[in-house]
């Protein structure tokens, strides 16, 4: 069993990228995203969240995250909207909460559920399979939402006519 | 050769760098969530130590009541009829018979009166 050091360097090592996801789980409200990611450690510490090691810990890590998000965004309230995969998306349907670079632009621009898969296979090097648990849809969904994902923000480089291997 | 999932990938890390700049410190949010996890367990002996002092309230309560009921059971065993002391009590009229002294006493020579 895992004593309360082990955690606290394990949590460490991934709290840059936790927060990160948090910050998507939670549609980019920065507050709310340490308030759930606060909560997540406490339900560690509390002993309330127990890894069983049957997933890798940042599944597992991020599995509690997003559930906790859902909660929070419960209690306030908000609703996630999940867009219309087949609309047509223009560049100006960004998220207004975080402006910072073209790049947050096209990723806020993306449905959610393609946003978050790409988030997990590229940020976190997540597989299909290991994702597919973590936001309760079948693995041919997250493929579905990783192939669309991609070139929805292919499209976008090209509308901004931008080149990835240049910048 | 990398393919274009290998650029995009790579695009993402050098993306998601940049980002991690921005991150709260994780040290004060962890002792925050240490701070909640002990004021939680001293609440949960406050919460304790109030069912505890109930119970030992309501026990003394119980007792008090039972003891109560046994009084007034002693009272109703040592209740006196009211009307006692107009009824004599058993056995009274056997002391009147031993003092009983016969009619014609008077009648007797004072002498003889005395020799009994």
């Amino acid at each position: 069993m895992q004593t309360k050091p082990d955690w606290k360097n394990q949590l460490q090592a991934l709290h840059g990228e936790s927060y990160l996801w948090s910050v998507s789980c939670c549609n980019y409200d920065k507050e709310m995203a340490k308030d759930v990611l606060q909560t997540v450690y406490l339900k560690i510490y509390d002993g309330k969240a127990i890894f069983n090691e049957k997933s890798k810990l940042i599944t597992w890590l991020f599995a509690i995250i997003k559930f906790t998000s859902i909660d929070f965004m419960r209690r306030n309230n908000v609703r996630v909207v999940n867009r219309n995969e087949s609309q047509e998306f223009s560049a100006e349907e960004v998220y207004e909460k975080d402006k910072e670079s073209w790049f947050k632009k096209i990723l806020h621009g993306l449905p959610k559920q393609q946003r978050e898969v790409l988030m997990l296979a590229f940020y976190n090097d997540l597989t299909l399979a290991e994702i597919a648990p973590l936001l309760n849809i079948s693995i041919g969904t997250v493929r579905t939402h990783y192939e669309r994902g991609k070139e929805n923000f292919r499209k976008q480089l090209l509308h901004y006519k931008l080149d990835i291997e240049l910048l | 050769m990398k393919t274009e999932d290998d650029k995009l990938k790579d695009f993402f890390k050098k993306q998601m760098k940049e980002e991690i700049n921005g991150v709260p410190d994780f040290e004060p949010m962890w002792q925050e969530a240490v701070t909640k996890h002990k004021s939680k367990q001293g609440q949960v002996w406050k919460i304790a130590a109030s069912i505890a002092l109930l119970a030992t309230v309501g026990l003394v309560a119980t007792r008090n009541r039972q003891d109560q009921k046994i009084d007034n059971i002693k009272q109703i065993t040592s209740w006196n009829e009211p009307s006692k002391s107009l009824i004599p009590p058993p056995g009274s009229d056997l002391r009147v018979l031993t003092r009983w002294a016969s009619p014609t006493d008077f009648l007797l020579p004072k002498n003889k009166q005395q020799i009994k």
